[in-house]
């Protein structure tokens, strides 16, 4: 088996000969036209890291190399993005996005929101019931309201989790720098 | 004798003295019906009728994202799965949940997450290049090929972590792909007649 095979192989956990069925099978259905857009666009990236300096997955970085690459939020709230869905920010509580990923900035924002879904789920979740979504004037209209209320009550709830997963984290924090401020009095 | 020199009125405040009071609740938010029908129809988010702005929630998130990295896994994505909820049109929070879920093992949500994050930004290389990588783990090759070409293609040059990764999963496939089909298209050799 060559080299390049048998990096492929050890990546994806398939034998060679299963390799080869699925190779010939992408030949017979013409997605093995995908492959000459892939080397198109490897060579068009000319500034790309060199083939040389790139190493291969081989058995090695296989098992070494962690799946499943998380991108820190902090990073990506830097980054200029058109996000929809938030409420729009006062202009006195908005930090800028240069110092945005400040932790001390993400920190009191991260206790801003967790206050405000507090807020919110404290006055809903029990209070909250399907008359609340309006009117109906039929049985089918009956039906999906119920639904709707159903849907919404779990949404209500996993942010009721989320809410006192991070009621937890605050409160430990503000723990913490309450005994830190006390040893430096001490 | 020198002394300590008064500082001028209005320029110095002193630090707010930390005591043991918590902070205090937002006031509490009752949604309308009109509010309620929009949520339901997807019009509408937690996080609009809330109030939540896009500081505060990637706040929460990277709350979320610190617990998970500390070992506290199941409360970080939990944390990350409200947020979901409260807003579920941004793509790095699914992108975050799918790398979350994968590394926790339910590969199958993972997935989900990262084709929700596509739908929402299909130039999000996170998720692009995750699911690539899930998909080959999975032998679907001509399927992990498409997302590939996507990444190689937000970050040519290769400069983020992410984008490197994405050139090594490319440069690994395309060059033992190319073998396997160069072997497949050579007509099949007869035997030599005796």
């Amino acid at each position: 088996m060559s080299t390049s095979i048998q990096n492929l192989s050890t990546f994806t956990g398939l034998s060679e000969v299963e390799l080869q069925r699925r190779a010939q099978e992408m030949v017979t259905t013409g997605k093995a036209k995908g492959l000459s857009t892939l080397d198109a666009a490897l060579l068009a990236s000319t500034t790309g890291p060199k083939q040389t300096t790139v190493e291969a997955f081989g058995a090695m970085a296989a098992a070494t190399q962690q799946a499943h690459a998380l991108e820190e939020p902090a990073q990506v709230l830097a980054r200029a993005a058109n996000d929809v869905g938030f409420a729009a920010a006062a202009t006195t509580s908005t930090p800028s996005l240069a110092s945005a990923n400040s932790s001390a900035v993400l920190d009191k924002a991260a206790t801003a929101g967790a206050m405000r879904v507090q807020g919110f789920v404290g006055e809903n979740l029990d209070s909250f019931s399907p008359t609340d979504l309006g009117g109906v004037s039929n049985e089918v209209e009956t039906n999906s309201r119920n639904l709707d209320f159903e849907q919404l009550k779990t949404q209500i709830q996993r942010m009721s989790q989320m809410q006192q997963l991070m009621s937890g984290v605050l409160s430990s924090t503000h723990e913490t720098m309450k005994s830190t401020i006390n040893n430096l009095k001490a | 004798m020198l002394g300590a020199r008064p500082l001028p009125a209005g320029r110095f405040q002193p630090p707010p003295r930390f005591t043991d009071q918590k902070p205090l609740i937002a006031a509490p938010v009752r949604p309308t019906p009109a509010q309620l029908s929009a949520v339901a129809d997807g019009t509408l988010t937690w996080a609009e009728v809330m109030g939540m702005t896009r500081a505060e929630a990637f706040g929460i998130a990277q709350s979320a994202y610190r617990l998970f990295e500390f070992g506290q896994r199941e409360k970080g994505r939990a944390v990350l799965e409200g947020l979901v909820v409260a807003n579920p049109k941004v793509a790095a929070f699914h992108a975050l949940l799918g790398g979350m879920q994968g590394r926790l093992g339910d590969e199958k949500a993972a997935q989900e997450s990262y084709s929700k994050a596509i739908a929402i930004e299909p130039g999000n290389l996170a998720a692009r290049v995750n699911r690539a990588e899930l998909l080959l783990k999975q032998g679907a090759l001509d399927v992990a090929l498409d997302d590939l070409i996507a990444a190689t293609k937000i970050d040519p040059s290769g400069k983020s972590p992410l984008g490197k990764r994405a050139f090594h999963l490319a440069r690994t496939t395309s060059a033992g792909l190319k073998e396997l089909i160069a072997r497949a298209r050579k007509p099949a050799v007869a035997p030599p007649r005796r």
